[in-house]
């Protein structure tokens, strides 16, 4: 943890000292260091490990193709070439009803988490009202390119939000969010989504959310 | 109580470098050494300032990594207090970084060698805010959160304040584990940029 992490979580607690999880990660650090010959795999046997790891991405592809093709479903996103792994659920600052289906205020704010994702370094998402409307993301300005991830994500979460406000109507909307390994234009956003052609280098997840 | 009185089997897990027995050890002065590394001290009449955030959990780690080596755990006899060893380990670290004392304010937790030689615990000596940069972060911390919804503002007491793990907080509040997550991590960032705006924070 970069020092400003450790201040902002002293901040947080009100409390200028380390938090009882920072004292545990030191005293695994000194472990490490005084006992290395007493530090245990998890697993006695490797190749025991091995086998577990292989058959649990073995039960993950399944799962992931066929959220691809669902794409309602929140825990997996869609599967690209070799390991990449494309995801996000959505959440909003003050959920008015629990959280599923997603129901925000008018005046919350949206965010993105997209832990879990991986081999897709940008990412563009447009919102569309059941009326049509559409409310572009990112990017935010129209000359713009999808946003570069690995500048923006805290612990997983994109670090802008987005203000829900008076360019949302009541209503549900169908977020479409775009993944690419290059960056993208609107323009080119909207020619893969009518097309339906996303070739390779970009998936497209898309989520729920209603505005009370 | 000293760590080790009346506690042989607890001594002697401790010697062998069991790791429980390390554990107890460790949690009973880990609070005492994190405290001097934080506010500092004064000895012969210099003064030796509190460690910067960073630092403070690399002396921590590095006492506890010389304390607990293999030789010095074997050869401890039990019969000397085991907090003042430990205590001075702290201190021997602090003076070689020669820390100055433009850090902070006052002093830190008084006189090293007085407290250890009496044994005063750190608690009942009163921490006095030394640190006026501490103190405009604390403010403009209390304003951001202020501004926050109710349920946020929850989130981040339960996370932050009682320390409670990502799954309690989630199960008391009766949201999903990765809506916690998101939260805890939006409100880190935004109140970085906070900070930063104000002038608090360097970028």
């Amino acid at each position: 943890m970069v020092p400003n992490d450790e201040l902002i979580d002293r901040l947080l607690s009100g409390k200028n000292r380390m938090s009882d999880a920072a004292h545990d990660d030191i005293f695994e650090q000194v472990m490490a260091e005084v006992a290395p010959a007493k530090k245990r795999s998890r697993f006695r046997f490797p190749i025991l490990a091995g086998l577990l790891v292989a058959s649990a991405a073995v039960l993950m592809i399944p799962i992931a193709m066929r959220s691809a093709e669902s794409p309602q479903a929140d825990e997996f996103g869609a599967r690209g070439s070799g390991q990449d792994i494309a995801t996000f659920s959505l959440n909003c600052s003050s959920p008015e009803s629990g959280d599923a289906p997603l129901s925000c205020a008018n005046d919350a704010k949206l965010f993105f988490d997209m832990q879990g994702t991986t081999g897709y370094p940008y990412f563009a998402a447009f919102g569309r009202h059941t009326d049509g409307t559409v409310v572009w993301y990112f990017p935010e300005a129209l000359g713009g390119h999808s946003i570069e991830l690995a500048e923006h994500l805290e612990q997983g979460v994109l670090d802008r939000s987005v203000v829900l406000g008076q360019a949302h109507s009541r209503g549900e909307y169908q977020v479409y969010g775009f993944y690419s390994k290059v960056p993208l234009t609107r323009a080119d956003i909207k020619e893969r989504f009518r097309s339906g052609v996303y070739g390779d280098d970009t998936v497209l997840i898309n989520r729920s959310f209603s505005v009370l | 109580m000293p760590v080790f009185d009346n506690k042989r089997p607890l001594l002697e897990a401790f010697r062998r470098g069991e790791r429980e027995a390390m554990g107890t050890v460790y949690k009973r002065f880990v609070g005492d050494v994190e405290t001097l590394t934080r506010r500092g001290f004064t000895q012969s009449a210099r003064r030796i300032g509190g460690a910067r955030i960073d630092e403070q959990a690399e002396l921590v780690q590095e006492t506890f990594v010389r304390a607990f080596a293999d030789r010095a755990r074997s050869s401890f006899d039990g019969l000397r207090p085991y907090r003042p060893y430990l205590l001075r380990i702290t201190r021997n670290l602090m003076i070689d970084r020669l820390r100055s004392a433009n850090g902070t304010q006052g002093q830190g937790v008084g006189n090293i060698d007085d407290l250890l030689e009496n044994g005063t615990e750190f608690s009942t000596i009163p921490e006095i805010e030394e640190n006026l940069h501490w103190a405009q972060l604390s403010a403009a911390t209390k304003d951001f959160k202020a501004g926050l919804d109710a349920k946020t503002q929850e989130i981040v007491r339960l996370r932050f304040d009682e320390e409670m793990s990502q799954d309690a907080v989630s199960a008391q509040l009766g949201c999903t584990r990765r809506r916690v997550r998101s939260v805890e991590a939006l409100i880190r960032t935004e109140l970085r940029v906070h900070l930063e705006k104000l002038g608090l924070l360097d970028v």
